[in-house]
């Protein structure tokens, strides 16, 4: 008999609305927080129809999940305390790999594309989430937890503690965190370095909660007071329709595949990093990088005032 | 999930969508600083020779010296701004008609872009810069239906 726990995404619902309300409330008084109202309307519908999504299928997973834990599981760990806190440990860790190859697989990255989506930095933005993650590889990451023996219903109920704790780090309203905090956790001042697209930091900052993942594979990037952060896509989306937010990248793999002359190249449209083409006429974020840092050293080279200070990439609008 | 949950929450979308949209205005229409530093932002190598903002200004396109055979799009979104940098393959068609120019781009992500112009001088000027680049480097579907 499967374990019964709360959901804790749903209980949380109230308290989104709350304060993104608070956040608006506090940005109209202070300007440290910005919203636009088609952007926000976006970004909720988003929300709403990503749990509406995930609700046809969940029950897909959960069997399945079941079905692994219950006939390959190693060891039996029950659900004591412990349990849950190994759990949220280990999904935040299954959750960076998902969200680094989110990132740099083009397959994963036509469902997360439309968390980044937006070129506003608020509390709603949290809530701009997938309606086709369950068409990526995605859960096979969360695979070895029941293979360890920790129940789903344990490993779904942490992964939604993990969501929650994300809501509140999508805003440019709180500056830094205490030194200690922002050394082990995931912060607002880390993830909007993900959430930017300066050349500079791109692909970065993969964490659910704790920052040290990014810290121990390379991929932290702190944020710099003299490149401010940026938001949205390399190519921004020049429509708020929720249709076509939520399935462009899909319809970009679906045309590049179509096109594609050989079946290596309609494979790597899938499996290759977002951007990539058989003849570079598009950018990957790796290109868009190194270019930027080409153009940095070429400054420096000139040797000329600019050399200075670094290349400040134009901030938003 | 429980229907009345979803209009619940889509109620409160409303109401919150509503909310932002009176607490924050947009305000700032396009001008030539906004087009240039964003086309610049967008494409880093890009030389823009001439802007032409379309009355309102939501929408902008930008004569370019480089990258060659092309021209930039600024559109106003909300209160941000959409770049593309536009080739003859980008471009399905256009069509330059009462007062106001429509460009619809092969492009999922970009809905057709209209610029309207009382100037009938700039109106005919932003029809040739966008034939410009569709008879550079035509495709047939370019040749047919540019402007």
């Amino acid at each position: 008999m499967p374990l019964e726990l709360a959901k804790p995404t749903e209980l949380a619902v109230p308290a989104f609305v709350f304060f993104v309300l608070v956040e608006m409330i506090y940005g109209w008084k202070t300007g440290r927080a910005k919203f636009e109202g088609k952007d926000a309307f976006t970004s909720l519908i988003m929300g709403l129809g990503s749990t509406v999504s995930g609700t046809l299928t969940a029950g897909l997973f959960f069997v399945l999940s079941y079905w692994i834990w219950d006939n390959f599981r190693v060891f039996d760990l029950g659900a004591g305390l412990w349990v849950f806190a190994l759990a949220f440990v280990l999904d935040d860790f299954a959750y960076y790999w998902i969200h680094r190859f989110g990132h740099r697989m083009r397959w994963m990255w036509a469902a997360h594309v439309i968390h980044h989506s937006s070129q506003h930095y608020n509390l709603t933005t949290a809530l701009r989430q997938t309606w086709t993650g369950q068409f990526t590889p995605g859960f096979l990451f969360k695979v070895p937890l029941f293979l360890m023996g920790i129940e789903p219903a344990i490993v779904f109920f942490v992964a939604g503690l993990n969501l929650i704790y994300q809501f509140w780090i999508h805003t440019e309203a709180i500056d830094r965190m205490p030194r200690w905090f922002e050394a082990v956790m995931n912060t607002p001042s880390h993830h909007r370095v993900h959430h930017a697209n300066n050349p500079k930091y791109l692909d970065a900052n993969y964490a659910g909660v704790f920052i040290i993942w990014d810290k121990m594979f390379g991929t932290y990037i702190p944020e710099d007071r003299n490149e401010p952060c940026r938001y949205g896509l390399v190519r921004d989306l020049g429509t708020f329709n929720p249709l076509r937010v939520a399935t462009h990248e899909w319809v970009g793999i679906f045309k590049d595949m179509w096109h594609a002359k050989s079946w290596k190249h309609k494979a790597l449209f899938l499996l290759a990093p977002p951007g990539w083409t058989p003849d570079g006429s598009r950018k990957t974020s790796d290109m868009i990088r190194a270019e930027w840092l080409a153009r940095q050293s070429a400054v420096k080279s000139q040797g000329n005032e600019a050399a200075e200070t670094p290349v400040v990439t134009q901030p938003a609008e | 999930m429980d229907p009345i949950q979803v209009f619940g929450s889509l109620a409160a979308i409303m109401v919150t969508a509503f909310i932002a949209a009176r607490m924050f205005p947009v305000k700032n229409p396009l001008d030539d600083t906004r087009v240039r530093n964003n086309i610049v932002r967008f494409e880093a190598d890009a030389v823009i020779a001439e802007i032409l903002i379309a009355d309102g200004g939501n929408a902008a396109l930008a004569k370019l010296d480089a990258p060659a055979e092309s021209i930039g799009l600024t559109v106003q979104l909300g209160d941000r701004v959409v770049c593309r940098i536009l080739r003859a393959s980008d471009i399905k068609r256009a069509d330059a008609k009462d007062g106001k120019l429509i460009i619809r781009l092969d492009d999922f992500t970009q809905p057709n872009v209209t610029l309207p112009f009382a100037d009938k001088d700039k109106l005919t000027a932003a029809r040739d810069l966008v034939n410009s680049v569709a008879i550079k480097s035509p495709t047939e579907k370019d040749v047919s239906h540019a402007a």
